[in-house]
């Protein structure tokens, strides 16, 4: 305290007021900002974890989309096919013989989206009126990491 | 010793050095009889004995430099906590602009499939053309284009028709449904417009022997779908 002060008392009172509320307001200065910021982190922690959520179930989408469309283009080759050709094509080896291809179901921004199709069908011809029939299947399988996820087309063609 | 008070502010009760009047108890009017006690003999001035809440006269010069601590801690943990809040802003946009350019995939090409493969599912028969004006007059067809003519079959002796179109530009901007009337003429405007969103192009392709369309994002995504038969 300097000697200003101590000979003018009264202009050290009016001083030393504000000097009060600045050192008060200091004193629990940390604890307010850490306790707000805190807030503020658990908030964006919160938002972020929904972000991710909504990211994934996107991601989740995407992929179901692209799956289906592949399972219809399957569907539909397998609706069109020649019925003439379908044991000569090889397309659809009888069970327990497949064939395995990797077709591109579709592309994202960021690359495009590979999947796995391996067709198979099963023949039947009728005992009693001897017509032959197919059961075409083709297995659309996507790989994400460990999982994997498949999708079934299957279209009877009879003769 | 010193102990906070936070009713007084009194920091120290040795700190009346030489002032002859007792130490202050709480509830003690001490501003009542400061000034004469002080006047009747006190070795410091006045301002050593007052002891109403004055944080200047009760804070020694070693009390000071907390304020100077608590100012850099607080500066500290907000610099801190700010930096991270950054950064966790700066992944929340990334992740906010990644979702968004899915937004053509996740929600319009799933809407713009299933009409399209419903619509030329019912058709019995198609054929592609590179523009709307030969599609109406059914002339050079090709195997790839933007427009497709459907024959769906009726009750009566003539199969009715339609157009699925897409158009960059225009009046008939997007995907575009035209069903001809019963005299088999199209309307010059659209029956109705598939909600085309970001869709920048859809190619009709017949090569494989299937119809199939696919369309394109306008972030470089593209699905193709096919018209299954019903």
């Amino acid at each position: 305290m300097g000697y200003r002060q101590l000979l003018n008392p009264g202009r050290n009172l009016v001083a030393t007021a504000g000097r009060r509320t600045t050192r008060s307001q200091l004193g629990s200065g940390l604890f307010e900002v850490s306790l707000t910021l805190f807030l503020l982190i658990t908030i964006a922690v919160y938002s972020m974890q929904t972000t991710l959520a909504a990211y994934q179930a996107q991601n989740w989408s995407v992929i179901q989309t692209m799956t289906d469309a592949q399972a219809s283009i399957e569907t539909a080759f397998a609706q069109r096919w020649v019925y003439g050709q379908i044991a000569s094509s090889n397309r659809w080896p009888v069970y327990p013989l497949f064939v395995s291809s990797i077709v591109t179901a579709g592309q994202t921004p960021y690359g495009p989206v590979n999947v796995e199709v391996r067709r198979t069908c099963h023949a039947n011809t009728d005992p009693v009126s001897g017509v032959q029939s197919y059961l075409l299947e083709s297995y659309v399988t996507y790989t994400n990491g460990k999982r994997s996820y498949c999708k079934l087309s299957k279209v009877v063609r009879t003769q | 010793m010193k102990v906070r008070s936070s009713e007084f502010g009194v920091r120290s009760s040795r700190r009346h050095y030489g002032c002859r009047l007792p130490a202050a108890s709480p509830g003690f009017p001490v501003r009542s009889f400061f000034l004469s006690a002080c006047s009747a003999g006190g070795l410091y001035p006045t301002t050593r004995c007052f002891r109403t809440p004055n944080p200047e006269l009760q804070t020694p010069n070693s009390t000071r430099g907390t304020t100077l601590i608590e100012l850099a801690l607080v500066l500290a943990v907000s610099l801190l906590i700010a930096s991270a809040l950054a950064s966790l802003l700066n992944v929340h946009c990334k992740m906010l602009s990644v979702t968004s350019t899915y937004r053509f995939l996740s929600q319009q090409a799933p809407q713009l499939g299933l009409l399209l493969t419903k619509t030329m599912g019912n058709a019995d028969d198609f054929r592609i053309y590179g523009n709307l004006g030969d599609a109406v007059a059914d002339r050079n067809h090709v195997l790839t284009g933007p427009v497709v003519r459907l024959w769906m079959r009726e009750p009566g002796a003539a199969p009715r028709t339609a157009i699925l179109s897409f158009s960059a530009t225009g009046t008939a901007k997007g995907l575009c449904y035209y069903l001809a009337g019963s005299s088999g003429s199209f309307p010059a405007s659209p029956s109705w417009k598939m909600p085309s969103g970001n869709l920048t192009n859809a190619t009709f392709d017949d090569t494989t022997g299937i119809l199939l369309v696919t369309l394109q994002g306008s972030n470089h995504d593209q699905i193709t779908f096919a018209a299954e038969k019903k």
